[in-house]
């Protein structure tokens, strides 16, 4: 693809090794949070030896799962991951469906009414929703904190950009052949767009994990905190104790990098899909 | 089998061509259209359930929002009489919001700079696809799986005085702490830092994407014709990667504006208010202690305003790249 380096290896080790410590350097942060949760004793001391494990202990684990309910926050911040993007996805889905095969009079203007709440940033209308959730009486349960996210507009346009290239008459002879409306979508759309329905969902899953304003606006019990909210919520109970909610830290970062891993090539398509259209 | 080859022949149409051919011959015969009617009823079957989702989560709070900035707020938070525009005449002839709006622009300014340069920094190297760099390459795109939350506690940690290492090192370095949480000027660069650390992988990911498209050729007869690769650099790829430098800036800048999990977790907003931006701010005022909704709403239809403004920016340029 790229231009390879046709230089002295000088300059290549250089790169080399200029590159992995700049690696290092980004990824600092996580090791030094990893090594400090399984500090035996005061997690961080600012000595020299935090740069590196010294010794290995649950102790500030048990503490962190002690102090809050991070199994239950756990589960919180499941459910609403898995709600949020079944949401997400099944509402797109449908959507891009009926924009790119609906035959509507003015597939452009509904287009662009979805389109339009992309610019609308959620913490102008925090306030209005926070009060609409209040008002539901959905305010401090796990519902209320998914249930505003369950429509995506960034995953429609996605979508429907993946539907634009399937031709027609595919859908044509699908209906004269007795494939019913949903039977396509379900059949042949989904399938064969795969790939970026992968992309759709990874991104809403982390997003949906990663959530921090609104579960902290509509939440209140620790019973009903997601794990993000709650690991904060840790460090300012704990105080000048680090190593409890620094052992949250990690708990809650883990299911993410996993998730990230495992899908990187879809995310990279996903993620770079506006910038290289 | 990737869904951007699948859609390859579309991608460089603008929005209104890629519609299918039928559609065009339904326009003409728009005056018998309604014949034609019943059979899009599915289709608005299939979008009833995210209209039904915009409509309650997006277009009313947008309207709430705009009504609540026009009237006063009790203790409560209510609306208590109507203010017309004085809220936001209060606002905008306030100092303290005047305050606000500057540290959020410094943020700004400050992260996507920092993004930019570190960005690239990594991308030009990684993009040479070099052996020996595979460990490098992924471990750059690890920040992208931590949430805002976790980097701005482990940062917060890092940089706690006395114990944190980064404090430490200021310390070792300069022979003085550097403040990171406690002086003000400093604890705007470490929001910014941070800032700039969980978009990190992300921003260079596109970088690479970018500098990859640019065709070999333009490369290699840049070689032979003796070009150094600081001007390679420079005078070849920089320009050509302009248009993803472009939306990096837009992007970067709307999210930044936005940003509020960074700051609440790495300074709460402190020390005395330093790196209170205007999300902040709104939540404080809604949240933080008084139910001023008033206040927050106003602030919200600025905030509104602001990234209106970028989004058509980014969006005029879009369009001008996809037109070619």
């Amino acid at each position: 693809m790229s231009a390879p380096l046709r230089r002295g290896t000088t300059a290549q080790v250089v790169i080399v090794a200029y590159l992995s410590v700049a690696a290092v350097i980004v990824i600092f942060p996580l090791l030094y949070v990893v090594f400090a949760s399984f500090r035996p004793g005061p997690a961080i001391t600012g000595q020299l030896s935090d740069l590196v494990p010294t010794g290995f202990s649950l102790e500030h684990y048990v503490a962190a799962f002690a102090r809050a309910p991070l199994v239950q926050q756990m589960i919180n911040s499941t459910v609403v991951t898995i709600a949020q993007t079944a949401l997400q996805v099944i509402t797109a889905l449908l959507a891009a469906y009926a924009l790119v095969f609906g035959r509507l009079r003015r597939p452009g203007l509904v287009f662009g009414l979805i389109l339009f709440t992309m610019m609308v940033p959620g913490e102008t209308i925090l306030v209005s929703n926070f009060l609409t959730v209040r008002a539901m009486g959905l305010f401090d349960t796990v519902v209320a904190v998914f249930l505003p996210f369950m429509v995506a507009a960034y995953n429609v346009f996605l979508l429907r950009q993946s539907f634009l290239s399937f031709p027609k008459e595919i859908h044509e002879a699908a209906q004269v052949d007795g494939v019913g409306r949903m039977g396509f979508l379900w059949k042949f759309l989904v399938p064969l767009s795969a790939p970026t329905l992968m992309t759709v969902t990874l991104m809403s899953a982390i997003a949906a994990w990663n959530g921090y304003l609104w579960p902290l606006v509509v939440s209140e019990s620790p019973s009903v905190r997601t794990l993000q909210v709650g690991i904060k919520i840790l460090t300012d109970e704990t105080g000048s104790d680090i190593g409890t909610p620094l052992a949250g830290v990690v708990i809650a970062v883990v299911p993410t990098i996993i998730l990230v891993l495992l899908g990187q090539r879809f995310l990279a398509q996903g993620l770079t899909a506006g910038a290289s259209k | 089998m990737s869904p951007n080859q699948a859609a390859a022949p579309h991608e460089l149409s603008p929005p209104d061509a890629d519609q299918p051919s039928e559609r065009a011959g339904q326009a003409t015969s728009r005056g018998i259209g309604q014949g034609g009617r019943p059979r899009t009823l599915w289709a608005w079957a299939c979008l009833a359930p995210t209209f039904a989702g915009l409509l309650v989560f997006n277009y009313w709070p947008l309207l709430q929002t705009m009504y609540l900035s026009t009237q006063k707020s009790d203790l409560f938070g209510r609306p208590a009489g109507f203010a017309g525009v004085d809220v936001y005449a209060g606002l905008l002839t306030d100092p303290a919001f005047g305050q606000t709006l500057l540290i959020t622009l410094v943020f700004v300014v400050l992260s996507v700079a920092g993004k930019l340069i570190v960005g690239l920094a990594l991308a030009v190297p990684l993009a040479q696809r070099m052996r020996g760099t595979a460990f490098a390459r992924a471990t750059v795109l690890i920040p992208m799986a931590v949430s805002a939350a976790v980097a701005g506690l482990a940062f917060r940690a890092m940089m706690t005085p006395n114990t944190g290492i980064l404090d430490q090192l200021s310390l070792q370095l300069s022979g003085e702490t550097a403040g990171w949480l406690t002086s003000p000027t400093v604890a705007m660069v470490s929001v910014a830092m941070v800032d700039v650390w969980t978009s990190i992988g992300f921003v260079t990911l596109l970088f690479i994407a970018a500098i990859d498209a640019v065709p070999l050729e333009v490369i290699e007869a840049s070689s032979i014709d003796g070009a150094g690769w600081r001007h390679r650099l420079g005078s070849v790829i920089l320009p050509l990667i302009t248009p993803t430098l472009f939306f990096v800036l837009v992007t970067q800048s709307m999210q930044a504006m936005r940003e509020f999990t960074v700051i609440s977790t790495v300074t709460g907003g402190g020390p005395g208010g330093a790196t209170t931006t205007l999300v902040f701010e709104i939540y404080q005022q809604a949240f933080g202690g008084t139910a001023n909704y008033s206040a927050a709403s106003a602030m919200g239809v600025i905030l509104l305003v602001i990234i209106a403004v970028m989004t058509a920016v980014q969006f005029r340029f879009l369009e001008r790249r996809v037109n070619y």
